[in-house]
């Protein structure tokens, strides 16, 4: 269940991070139940008072388009593509969209109130590289600050959200694994199905991963990024190929989707597949040397790292990308490599009882390996590892 | 901090994951999304649902908070097995749910082909073969490039996904999901061909229906069973019905309808744009827009007249065959061309 609980990371933990560009109001609104009358105390620079606006600023309309932008936000989450403002305020906010930022308000309270949702803003490129280059840390702390704060986040920001749980992180650990009366109920439902055997397996979650994800492929991103993290969060083309490679991940073998998805044959190769990632902002690539040439998602040419181009003499390196720092965050990463580890240590230890000669063996607190895994990650990573952005 | 609030919200995201769940399944997850909160936070005192009443109160509680959302947790009853499913659907047809599917523009175009086959299908046997699906895929307007493997690779993740049924014989029919969520499309494109179950008035696909030429008597395999305990004629015409759904002389809805060579012809909703009302039109192919029939052409039902004596009788896997051109039934609308056949 390690990966599962990895997974989790995707939704989980949202008050971790100090520096959290959210803002905190939905926080402090988040058991208000009556949210109708209380649009107005903040933005106040927002109100509309002008008569001839009088009637699109309505609260009525307010709701109509938050709730427009609710749904927008679950199905672009389904798609798993980050919601555009300006693609939404194009198609629902019509011509006064002055007051998007209270329409968010809206529908960050009610994801939150109803779903156990919240969006989120992906960092601009601009900020993460900054954060990347600022080699002092006045200057990252500055670039921190400039996200945090609100007013300045949404001139920088990107403008792009993606939606995360705020359920609580024991919940979502919880509901991420096994439990037999759900696994036996999926099973009996799926017994008087017909005879489809090629429906992704079940595995009895109260949140279905398996449904709701291609497994392996996340599975698959899981290691890139966790090989991203512990080479000093980049890695170059080569070295990450050489690694996938020993996973016996070779260029020319194909990734596996499963039934649900409608990739070609259901498969992928290592080059779409990572080209896909970045398109979807999970990973970056980079021409080594040339951090201003970044490729963000959406941004720039597309330029695929094949053996063609490294024998053209073109050096790439991967980072990660804006959506993995926020859907996924380092810190969730290295738990999943670490418990990921221990684990495995542990049923190895189990299997050879006559062992003892190794110096792994000595009986450990697996809680403190799991630590000590930690620190050792922060450390290749090359400093702190940061939450969820 | 777990909340209260945080069951119903684990609930609504657990189905969120997972599409369509029968009702035991869905009961069992709410338990289970108690059970969750509660361990996350002790202190709380959680009302569990363990009655049918408490249940139905949940869910219509969260249809109070979703109703302004569009959104809606339906159920109905899985029409093979009579078992209750339920479903986060979408109720608005918008602009912004157009984007709620992760199927590329041409997948959807070709899955409302598939469904448009479905729906009209000879002799309500609201299904259609394996080898006419992947057919569809050269019916599709604006022309797409998605070969036949690649059709393929879709349907299957049409029925993986829970948007379409493949029966055992290879046909492709309308699942419980696409009933549920789909309804409102199906009901303003199809309204004439869709068939109510006279016990329960939901949409009938799979079924039977009474044997009386004229009399319009559709039911469930489960509304059947359910009626036929007490009744043994029809509820309008008062035939005598036989024990079973599936014996003589009793008709079929849905693939045991299927008679030979149906499966080669393909039909094709008249655009009409005039108010005459008499027979049907099935033509052979070419239309334009399958998909999109502007119209509602008139009702199957006049016609079921002639159609009903479709007992079922059997059909392998015919397909590929050479089927005999059928004879357009009037007002010669552009020249038929034959094309289903060709390959």
């Amino acid at each position: 269940m390690a990966r599962a609980a990895a997974r989790s990371q995707r939704s989980s933990r949202p008050s971790q991070s100090q520096s959290q560009p959210r803002p905190s109001q939905s926080q402090r609104r988040i058991d208000d139940s009556d949210d109708e009358d209380m649009q107005d105390d903040d933005d106040g620079d927002e109100m509309v008072e002008g008569a001839g606006e009088e009637e699109s600023s309505s609260t009525a309309e307010l709701r109509r388009k938050a709730n427009a932008l609710v749904r927008y936000a679950l199905f672009c989450e389904h798609k798993r593509m980050p919601l555009r403002r300006e693609e939404f305020q194009k198609k629902a906010m019509g011509s006064n969209s002055r007051s998007f930022g209270r329409v968010f308000e809206m529908a960050q309270l009610t994801l939150k109130q109803t779903f156990g949702m919240e969006m989120v803003e992906l960092q601009s490129k601009a900020a993460l590289e900054k954060e990347r280059t600022g080699v002092d840390e006045e200057q990252l702390e500055e670039s921190r600050k400039a996200t945090a704060t609100k007013k300045k986040a949404t001139t920088a920001g990107s403008k792009q959200y993606i939606l995360r749980s705020t359920l609580d992180s024991t919940i979502i650990e919880y509901a991420s694994q096994t439990i037999a009366e759900i696994l036996d109920q999926e099973l009996e439902d799926r017994d008087e199905e017909d005879e489809n055997e090629t429906l992704p397996q079940c595995y009895g979650s109260i949140l279905s991963w398996s449904t709701a994800d291609q497994l392996e492929p996340v599975g698959i991103l899981y290691v890139i990024l966790a090989l991203i993290l512990v080479s000093g969060r980049v890695i170059s083309d080569t070295e990450l190929r050489a690694h996938l490679k020993r996973l016996h991940l070779s260029s020319n073998v194909d990734i596996n989707f499963d039934v649900k998805s409608t990739i070609p044959n259901n498969t992928q190769s290592l080059d779409n597949f990572l080209e896909s990632l970045r398109r979807q902002g999970y990973i970056d690539q980079q021409i080594i040397g040339d951090a201003k040439k970044a490729k963000g998602p959406g941004k720039g040419k597309r330029v695929r790292s094949t053996q063609a181009d490294n024998d053209s003499g073109i050096k790439y390196e991967w980072r990660w990308g804006v959506r993995a720092q926020s859907e996924i965050g380092e810190q969730g990463i290295a738990q999943f490599v670490a418990e990921f580890m221990v684990t495995r240590e542990h049923e190895e230890d189990e299997d050879e009882e006559e062992g003892g000669s190794s110096r792994n063996r000595r009986r450990q607190d697996p809680q403190k390996k799991v630590e000590k895994m930690l620190d050792g990650i922060a450390k290749a990573a090359g400093g702190e590892l940061a939450g969820l952005k | 901090m777990a909340s209260t609030g945080d069951v119903r919200r684990l609930f609504l995201q657990s189905l969120l994951s997972r599409g369509i769940v029968s009702e035991a399944l869905c009961k069992t997850l709410y338990a289970k999304c108690v059970e969750a909160v509660k361990a996350a936070n002790d202190d709380l005192n959680i009302a569990s649902a363990d009655t049918d009443e408490a249940f139905d109160e949940v869910i219509k509680q969260l249809n109070v908070s979703l109703n302004d959302l569009d959104l809606e947790i339906k159920s109905t009853q899985d029409e093979l097995n009579g078992k209750r499913s339920f479903a986060l659907v979408n109720t608005k047809d918008d602009e912004l749910a157009q984007m709620a599917t992760d199927y590329t523009p041409a997948e959807i175009v070709f899955f409302k082909a598939i469904v448009d086959q479905i729906m009209l299908a000879r002799n309500e046997a609201f299904s259609l073969s394996s080898m006419a699906a992947l057919r569809e895929v050269s019916n599709i307007k604006p022309k797409s490039n998605m070969t036949k493997t690649q059709a393929e690779t879709v349907l299957a993740s049409f029925v993986a996904k829970g948007w379409l049924l493949r029966s055992k014989r290879g046909r492709y029919s309308l699942s419980t999901r696409t009933l549920l969520e789909l309804y409102p499309y199906l009901k303003s494109t199809y309204g004439d061909e869709l068939l109510y179950c006279t016990i329960c008035h939901e949409v009938v696909t799979k079924g039977m229906g009474c044997h009386r030429p004229n009399c319009q008597v559709r039911l469930h395999f489960h509304c059947f069973n359910l009626y036929r305990r007490r009744n043994s004629a029809c509820p309008t015409c008062k035939i005598e019905w036989p024990r079973q759904a599936t014996d003589d002389p009793l008709t079929a809805v849905g693939e045991a309808a299927v008679r030979d060579g149906d499966d080669g012809k393909r039909r094709v909703k008249a655009r009409r744009t005039n108010g005459d009302e008499d027979e049907d039109e099935e033509m052979e192919a070419d239309s334009s827009q399958p998909s999109q029939p502007s119209q509602p052409a008139r009702s199957q039902r006049n016609k079921r007249g002639s159609k009903k004596k479709a007992v079922a009788d059997s059909d392998e896997e015919e397909d590929e065959e050479e089927e005999d051109e059928e004879v357009p039934t009037q007002e010669d609308s552009p020249p038929p061309r034959r094309r289903s056949s060709r390959r």
